[in-house]
């Protein structure tokens, strides 16, 4: 065995380690279990336990030739639940302010679709992380702690959407009035895409790839002006460093 | 709007025209097609409010197929939208319509034909796209040949294909012939528009288009061309296109996509990651700046290959011709590593008798499926080794003669 370098927070030996290669460079962190947890890379221990919950969260998303991750799965046997979320990963606790989608309704009478996984269709992180395939739409609600940083490694750290939006989901959310929060979602998140935006193109001169940049000018532009400008707002407060939380 | 005058599919997929035309990326023609045989996109997208294929029952999954069905009979692929912005005509031919497959009801040699015209995968022929049913051990009986599944496609052209019940419920595809990954994603996007007029697709503001398999979500967009690289196979750079694709996060594959082998030199060159980047600024990277620079190399090493090693290369590509007009057994595998000289020697205008669309045809001739189509019965291995073998050598020694040769393309 190898000596186990420290984590990040200089506190505690590290138990998480992760590889990462984006844009051909590659990244290494090193995190101690608590740390981990605050950062969903692992499942931080929650109230009571269940057997179903899984704490090696790593399916192999990139079969092979992707980046490598090594990890020592958390056992979850002390420090009960002192910085879990309300409700847990798994409990009811949905995202507020979703319009969709009726109430969870297990479908069908089968053992496995039960509590612990999915409340729309059933799945079990563990099962997502046999086959590599989810279960649902809703999935990626109900996972998407831990989805998170295996989507950051699959998509070479892009976490977020830039890209279409269904048409007529768009134009029936501003005919109804709604806004379009529910298709491009509220500020925060679209600013939180203009950002990634500015990042890419800042690389982009960098590396003086001057038409990538351009065209990520344009982007940027068309989406500023989509967004009708609560996102540029938001951004200007985060830019000047008093952004409220949330 | 019923069947009418449409040929059904069963026609159509025992047509002798089939043999001949559609299949796009046989026409060897458009933008860098000395190195570029063809252009795809593809998107993945899922319907709001059922399971993702993996865990869907039957009845699940016959429900997907009824909700799709008239959406995509309605379709109009040779007709572009009137707000197209590229003005490069619809997805599909001018007279194309689209015509639905149901494979759980298909024959084992007409799903081969399909995976041999890249139409669909061999997954998806084999009802195994949506994993073994694993991930929904309530779902038994599901996957598997029996799995309620389809595809439909745009005929006569075939350039325009979508996947019902595949690993997502739509997996939609364009297919252009050269380097026009432009063309394919502004025609795909007006399909997807047209689609998306109807059908409710999951989406989320922070991950886009949601997908069964989270290395597919966002933008659910696969860029790839079909690149003929024997030139840097012959130099032997070969592995460092693949180092540096591999560094840009880019796949490499074989002629049949996912998990097969280069064959005859021809690979798959494809974006791995959907979440982050827009569709516009995936195509400039792959268009504009990553598959213009594998064809620079290629052409380079062509160049410096017919300079100093020109009499090599020359009998390289008459041994293959040679072996092809004359040989009267040949293996698959032996028929794509001489077409794909033969296609050197033809771009490289050191074959003159022969012309590229033969060369891409036989190509796809060659395969079982279709040489048991052609036969008009099943044929054991060393059956279609003769069959091949004749066929190669009826169709390229035609070319000597000067003939157009029988069973060309209407289309």
């Amino acid at each position: 065995m190898s000596v186990h370098p420290i984590c990040e927070c200089g506190e505690r030996e590290a138990t998480y380690h992760e590889v990462v290669k984006v844009n051909g460079v590659v990244h290494e962190r090193h995190l101690c279990e608590v740390c981990a947890a605050e950062r969903g890379l692992i499942q931080g221990p929650i109230g009571a336990p269940d057997t179903d919950l899984d704490t090696d969260l790593t399916p192999d998303l990139t079969s092979g030739a992707g980046p490598s991750v090594s990890q020592e799965p958390y056992q979850g046997s002390d420090a009960e639940g002192e910085d879990s979320e309300p409700g847990g990963a798994f409990g009811s606790g949905a995202p507020s302010g979703s319009a969709s989608g009726p109430k969870p309704q297990p479908t069908g009478g089968g053992g496995e679709r039960r509590r612990g996984g999915c409340p729309r269709c059933g799945l079990t992180f563990a099962a997502f992380k046999r086959s590599g395939l989810l279960g649902c739409p809703e999935c990626y609600k109900t996972f998407e702690k831990q989805l998170t940083p295996l989507l950051e490694r699959a998509h070479e750290g892009g976490a977020r959407h830039t890209g279409k939006a269904p048409a007529r989901a768009l134009r029936l959310s501003r005919d109804r009035g709604q806004g379009i929060e529910d298709v491009l979602g509220d500020a925060r998140e679209r600013a939180e895409r203009i950002r990634g935006l500015r990042r890419q193109m800042a690389a982009a001169v960098e590396g003086e790839q001057f038409e990538r940049a351009a065209r990520l000018r344009d982007e940027i532009a068309r989406r500023l002006e989509s967004d009708g400008g609560d996102a540029l707002d938001i951004e200007h407060r985060d830019t000047t460093g008093d952004a409220a939380d949330e | 709007m019923s069947n009418g005058d449409r040929p059904s599919e069963r026609d159509w997929v025992e047509t002798p025209g089939i043999l001949g035309g559609g299949a796009e990326w046989l026409r060897g023609e458009g933008p860098s097609s000395e190195v570029v045989l063809s252009s795809r996109v593809r998107l993945a997208r899922n319907l709001a409010g059922f399971p993702f294929v993996a865990r869907a029952d039957r009845t699940e999954r016959e429900h997907v197929l009824e909700a799709v069905r008239p959406v995509v009979d309605g379709l109009t692929p040779g007709v572009a939208r009137s707000s197209g912005s590229s003005g490069s005509g619809g997805p599909g031919g001018s007279g194309d319509h689209m015509s639905w497959i149901a494979l759980h009801d298909s024959e084992p040699p007409e799903r081969q034909l399909l995976v041999e015209r890249h139409l669909i995968s061999k997954q998806h022929a084999d009802g195994t796209s949506a994993g073994d049913g694993a991930a929904a051990p309530g779902v038994r009986n599901c996957s598997g040949l029996s799995s309620p599944r389809a595809v439909a496609v745009s005929l006569p052209t075939e350039r325009l294909s979508i996947m019902v019940n595949e690993e997502d419920h739509l997996r939609v595809q364009v297919l252009r012939t050269g380097l026009d990954l432009g063309g394919a994603l502004a025609a795909i996007d007006a399909v997807d528009d047209a689609l998306e007029a109807t059908l409710d697709f999951a989406y989320s503001p922070r991950f886009g288009y949601l997908t069964c398999c989270p290395t597919n979500v966002g933008t659910g967009a696969r860029l790839s061309v079909m690149l003929h690289l024997p030139g840097l196979r012959l130099t032997g750079e070969i592995d460092k296109v693949k180092r540096a694709a591999d560094s840009m996060s880019l796949a490499i594959r074989g002629f049949y996509g996912e998990g097969s082998e280069a064959s005859g030199d021809f690979y798959q060159l494809s974006n791995q990651t959907t979440l982050g980047r827009s569709e516009k600024v995936l195509l400039h990277e792959m268009e504009h700046e990553i598959v213009p620079q594998v064809i620079d190399y290629e052409r380079l090493a062509r160049e410096r290959l017919l300079k100093h090693s020109r009499l090599m290369i020359e009998d390289r590509c008459a041994r293959a011709l040679g072996l092809l007009r004359h040989a009267r057994l040949l293996s698959a595998e032996e028929a794509m590593k001489a077409l794909s000289q033969v296609r050197l020697g033809v771009v490289s205008g050191l074959i003159r008798d022969v012309d590229l669309r033969r060369v891409h045809e036989l190509m796809l001739l060659t395969q079982p499926a279709h040489l048991q189509r052609l036969a008009g019965r099943p044929l054991d291995q060393q059956e279609r080794r003769s069959a091949r073998a004749d066929l190669a050598r009826e169709r390229l020694t035609a070319a000597e003669r000067g003939d157009s040769g029988p069973a060309d393309a209407g289309g």
